[in-house]
């Protein structure tokens, strides 16, 4: 019954409505922006303006902060829908719920990772990061945000219904091997090293984790119905 | 006639304690089921057991005439369900409301004006639906189940909030959709108007 096609226009509707309803509620975007910017402030502040001291943290700051604020807004990714019905009614449709999940995902990172993606550039001036290594902390954060967002879509789906920041609580430990890997790709590249190897086991991680984490997601959605 | 869903001796707990005993009943292709009951008789559970939303029941689940109990995915049903929350979207417009939903995203702008007209809210197309009534947003959750073509409606309490003339609607509809073959099953706290077949649940007082 359902085509390629159809598969396609299913998971299009899907984002735009997400997208259509994050920008209508401008908080979900701007919160964790503000957030990550604030928190990337705090450590020139806190351990001065030192220029070899902030150039040598500065990935490691980048990345923990990107980390957190983009598990800020999780919780919105599931729970609106989990409460008015519209879940109930995706559920039911004979449409892929797989799909579903990747779109709301997906919609997650365009609102919240990418942002704070931008927003890495221009803090990695304020740190001093070596402008050799930027090109690096783009394309980690790119792989790292987006896996991040995928952890993220199942803690929201595990804490549904509970307190909002039990899904944040839930995703940290296991957002462990993508922090290893993007502060290691990110040491690499300040060292002027290969880091292409890095890169491939992030790859690698996303590859496994875009199907695996969203079927988990569904089974964790299905668990909070009995 | 076929039966499109056949339920026999349905039990089912929620956290333990019992909910349902024994409910059975037969729906035909094209006809309709109302399940009346008072506030906390199990009305919802029985849909929700249906759908595989409440998963700790036993008893047989038929769906066409098969001989095998299963889910509704199983037997190749097409349902459409309507909770209590009915989904519809403060921050999205009424035209919004109905495309993205379950049934619309392969629905025209033509075809979405056309149900928009017959559930009386063609000029609040463009209108988010925070600023509609509560019987206004219950109207988009109709216009609805005209988007696709489903085999089985189950909708729960469907005529709380609505003017005479809504429920005028929804019988209208419903009489559309039966002649076409859909059957629908929905809870109430009284009989309807509706030509349906009536089934009543009692509240559990064993204390």
């Amino acid at each position: 019954m359902t085509n390629r096609d159809n598969t396609l226009d299913w998971f299009m509707l899907v984002l735009r409505r997400d997208l259509t309803l994050s920008f209508r509620r401008s908080a979900t975007y701007i919160t964790p922006l503000i957030f990550f910017l604030i928190v990337v402030t705090f450590f020139p502040l806190a351990l001065g303006p030192s220029q070899s001291l902030l150039s040598s943290l500065a990935a490691g700051i980048i990345w923990i902060s990107a980390l957190l604020s983009s598990l800020l807004a999780v919780e919105g990714i599931f729970s609106e829908d989990y409460r008015d019905g519209t879940l109930d009614q995706y559920f039911v449709s004979s449409e892929p719920v797989f799909i579903l999940i990747f779109a709301k995902v997906l919609c997650h990172w365009l609102v919240c990772g990418a942002p704070i993606i931008l927003a890495s550039i221009l803090s990695s001036i304020f740190l001093y990061l070596p402008s050799g290594a930027l090109f690096a902390l783009i394309i980690s954060l790119l792989l790292g945000t987006l896996f991040m967002s995928l952890l993220g879509a199942l803690g929201a789906a595990l804490a549904l219904g509970k307190s909002a920041i039990l899904s944040a609580i839930i995703v940290l430990p296991f957002s462990i091997p993508t922090l290893l890997m993007g502060t290691a790709i990110m040491s690499a590249a300040v060292n002027q090293q290969d880091y292409s190897g890095f890169l491939s086991i992030m790859g690698a991680m996303l590859a496994v984790g875009i199907p695996g984490l969203c079927l988990l997601t569904v089974e964790a959605i299905l668990l909070n119905y009995e | 006639m076929s039966n499109i869903l056949k339920v026999k001796n349905l039990n089912c707990r929620r956290s333990g304690e019992e909910v349902l005993q024994g409910v059975s009943f037969t729906l035909e292709a094209g006809k309709n089921l109302e399940i009346i009951g008072s506030n906390g008789s199990g009305k919802t559970t029985v849909l929700r057991s249906l759908l595989g939303f409440v998963n700790d029941h036993d008893g047989g689940v038929y769906w066409n005439d098969s001989e095998v109990p299963s889910t509704f995915q199983e037997g190749d049903v097409s349902c459409f369900y309507q909770g209590h929350q009915i989904a519809v979207k403060p921050l999205l417009t009424t035209y919004e409301n109905l495309k993205f939903s379950s049934s619309g995203f392969n629905s025209s702008l033509e075809e979405i004006t056309l149900i928009a007209k017959k559930i009386g809210l063609k000029h609040f197309l463009n209108r988010q639906s925070s600023s509609l009534s509560a019987g206004q947003k219950k109207r988009i959750a109709i216009g609805r189940w005209l988007l696709k073509d489903f085999n089985l409606y189950m909708i729960d309490e469907p005529f709380t909030a609505l003017d005479d003339e809504g429920i005028e609607l929804i019988e209208d509809i419903v009489r559309e959709l039966n002649n076409k073959g859909a059957s629908f099953l929905i809870t109430g706290h009284r009989p309807s108007g509706l030509n349906s077949n009536k089934i009543y649940l009692d509240v559990k007082n064993d204390k």
